[in-house]
């Protein structure tokens, strides 16, 4: 009886998961190997690997999708950078009972839309926005310097986007460093570059790797901050798929097939950040 | 037998009764989703654009009829075609909008069906102009009910752009370098007039290589002066937020997209340049399968019945309405905004109904590669 409630109550989560992401994964692979979706009345489905194909063979959606690598680990690096002091401050400096509080500051304009945040950052950047308008008030600039819709733009957009699946499980790596290795480590002489280095840096590189393969994804696959801020250069890969979708001339397995390569390329980086950064748990307990 | 007890009631929930509960819930679920179902009561979908039922309208219609009209927005033609081709053969709206240059494709993929023309009065109240149209009909049946006119502009900004352009070529001026917009898909077309071809693909009907050929001379137009545009846009509000910021000072769009900047006194003015430009017909058309078909001939009944409904879509949608009495109540600045003189009719071509399906097939691929080129 309670081998079978456990089934039970097994079976909402298992059932979540499979209709909400395996079938629409499984759905999209099938309609990646079609010649035409949504076909037309009458049309017989014919199934291949064309999709795929036209991705080798297209200089043009190569360069789209290199772009897209490249530029999601660019943002990666720097989230990275810009975050662990962050991240250091919040968990090792400040005192425990206010850590909780300055996450929630920081985490609190996470829970507005994507969209609205893109906009607030177009207002900001704008020819007339605060920026420019604080330039020219100090004297800086006499005339409004252009920092939309451009690679600048788009890096600032999708660097604010990520900060938090970076911010978070480098919180949570670093809010588990025993207290007393750093002082032992400064007993015996050891600088703060050195404790950095030697101690810390090692003993979170669980959280770093995690923060890494998911601001990697999650840079990858954006589409609303690119949209909204990028300008005609600065096309990535999952705005070329989305264009697909919005075709009316049966473009769908085209978009299936690059999303699933998009998919299995950005899954395979992810490994292999974690493969590099193995959690050290011997060290930490 | 475990129990859980809920702080406060005495009564005791057992597990077996926590488990009953929910596959009960579950069981009872669909039921409670049925009550927001497309054919649930007096309602109506209808899949418009932004704009495309005025609202003291629908408001009257909603209070005299007792159906509730659900709108579903639409912002291009392509992904709503999509939508509807995924949902056939039990759709979720009513009333669709769509193109006069995409009636046949809408047709043929089996989303709209032919009208029941008697059933609506007031037939008179449209331009015969549309009324007469090739594209309207499918075997001589009305396909939809004509509302609003759209054709493709050249916005500038008046202050900055000087002399006045009359040409499309003018977005290729390098004194305008970075400082321009378009929508790739259209302005594609547009760049094919520009170039001396048929930007409505009416010639290349029977032709589909000439049609790879001029559309392939535009799409290589485009990847090389890529960087005199800035963004290439997809929604109207966006291009609005680029000509107030004068991030642009040149542009390809609609008409009715800058109507409302004109009317807010900002320098901003259109033309149809001397190449011409593509315009197409917007129309309400009933839904094959419509889980509401005689709502949606209600609707439409009423539409074509209310007083001033052509300038009051004109007003709310920001185009030219297809109705006789078009312009009658709007004021001189509104004209300005909205209306496109009798020279600039004159320049206007519709586009090819006959030859969508090509049109679709070479343009949205070249779309894909100026995207990403």
């Amino acid at each position: 009886m309670a081998g079978a409630g456990r089934i039970l109550l097994l079976a909402g989560p298992v059932l979540w998961v499979a209709g909400a992401n395996v079938a629409p994964l499984v759905e999209m692979a099938r309609i990646s190997l079609l010649d035409l979706y949504p076909a037309a009345p009458g049309h017989a489905a014919r199934y291949g690997l064309e999709s795929y194909a036209a991705f080798l063979d297209s200089a043009i959606y190569r360069a789209s999708f290199l772009h897209s690598l490249v530029l999601s680990a660019v943002i990666t690096v720097l989230a990275l950078l810009m975050t662990y002091p962050l991240a250091y401050l919040i968990a090792i400096r400040s005192p425990a009972r206010h850590g909780a509080r300055y996450l929630l500051l920081l985490i609190a304009p996470f829970w507005t839309s994507e969209i609205v945040r893109a906009f607030a950052i177009m207002l900001l950047l704008s020819n007339h926005g605060a920026l420019n308008g604080a330039l020219r008030w100090l004297g800086i600039t006499e005339a409004p310097l252009p920092l939309l819709y451009d690679q600048f733009s788009v890096g600032f957009g999708m660097l604010y986007a990520v900060l938090l699946a970076m911010l978070l499980p480098l919180y949570a790596a670093l809010v588990r460093l025993p207290g007393e290795l750093l002082d032992a480590a400064a007993n015996v002489g050891a600088g703060p570059w050195s404790r950095l280095v030697r101690v810390t840096l090692p003993l979170t590189r669980d959280g770093i790797a995690a923060g890494c393969a998911l601001v990697f994804l999650t840079s990858l696959g954006a589409f609303a901050m690119p949209a909204l801020l990028g300008g005609a250069g600065t096309t990535l890969f999952s705005m070329t798929i989305g264009s697909l979708f919005a075709s009316s001339a049966g473009r769908w397995p085209l978009g299936a097939a690059f999303g699933l390569i998009l998919l299995v390329s950005g899954l395979a980086v992810a490994a292999a950040i974690t493969r590099l950064a193995p959690p050290h748990r011997a060290m930490m307990t | 037998m475990s129990d859980i007890r809920i702080a406060g009631d005495r009564s005791t929930v057992t597990r077996r009764a926590l488990l009953r509960a929910g596959a009960a819930a579950g069981l009872a679920a669909p039921a409670v989703l049925r009550a927001s179902r497309a054919d649930a009561g007096a309602v109506l979908n209808v899949t418009a654009y932004d704009g495309f039922i005025p609202p003291a309208f629908r408001q009257q219609f909603e209070q005299q009829t007792g159906i509730e009209v659900r709108v579903r927005l639409a912002s291009s033609q392509a992904p709503e075609l999509n939508l509807l081709v995924a949902e056939r053969p039990s759709p979720l709206t009513d009333i669709c909008t769509v193109t006069g240059n995409r009636i046949h494709q809408f047709f043929d993929a089996e989303v709209i069906e032919p009208l029941d023309a008697e059933r609506l009065r007031n037939w008179s109240r449209i331009d015969p102009l549309y009324i007469n149209a090739d594209w309207l009909a499918v075997d001589r049946a009305i396909m939809a009910v004509p509302l609003l006119l759209g054709a493709e502009v050249l916005v500038y900004n008046t202050q900055q752009v000087t002399p006045p352009p009359d040409s499309w070529g003018a977005m290729f001026n390098p004194r305008y370098k970075g400082r321009t917009a378009y929508v790739i898909e259209d302005f594609l077309q547009c760049t094919m007039l520009y170039q001396g071809a048929d930007g409505t693909f009416a010639a290349y009907v029977d032709h589909p290589a000439a049609a790879q050929r001029a559309v392939n001379a535009a799409r290589d137009r485009l990847i090389r002066e890529k960087p005199q545009v800035l963004k290439f846009y997809d929604d109207g509000a966006v291009l609005q937020q680029l000509l107030v910021n004068d991030d642009v000072v040149l542009a390809q769009t609609y008409a009715g997209t800058v109507s409302r900047l004109i009317l807010a006194g900002k320098p901003i003015r259109f033309v149809i340049p001397r190449e011409g430009s593509i315009s197409f017909v917007y129309n309400f058309a009933v839904v094959k399968n419509a889980p509401n078909r005689d709502n949606a001939y209600r609707f439409l009944d009423a539409l074509l019945a209310y007083p001033g409904i052509g300038d009051a879509l004109t007003r709310s949608a920001g185009y030219a309405s297809t109705f006789t009495d078009a312009g009658a109540s709007l004021t001189a600045l509104e004209r300005q905004a909205f209306l496109l003189t009798p020279d600039q009719l004159k320049r206007i071509r519709f586009a090819s109904y006959r030859a969508q399906k090509l049109n679709s097939s070479l343009i949205d691929r070249a779309v894909e590669e100026v995207n990403a080129g």
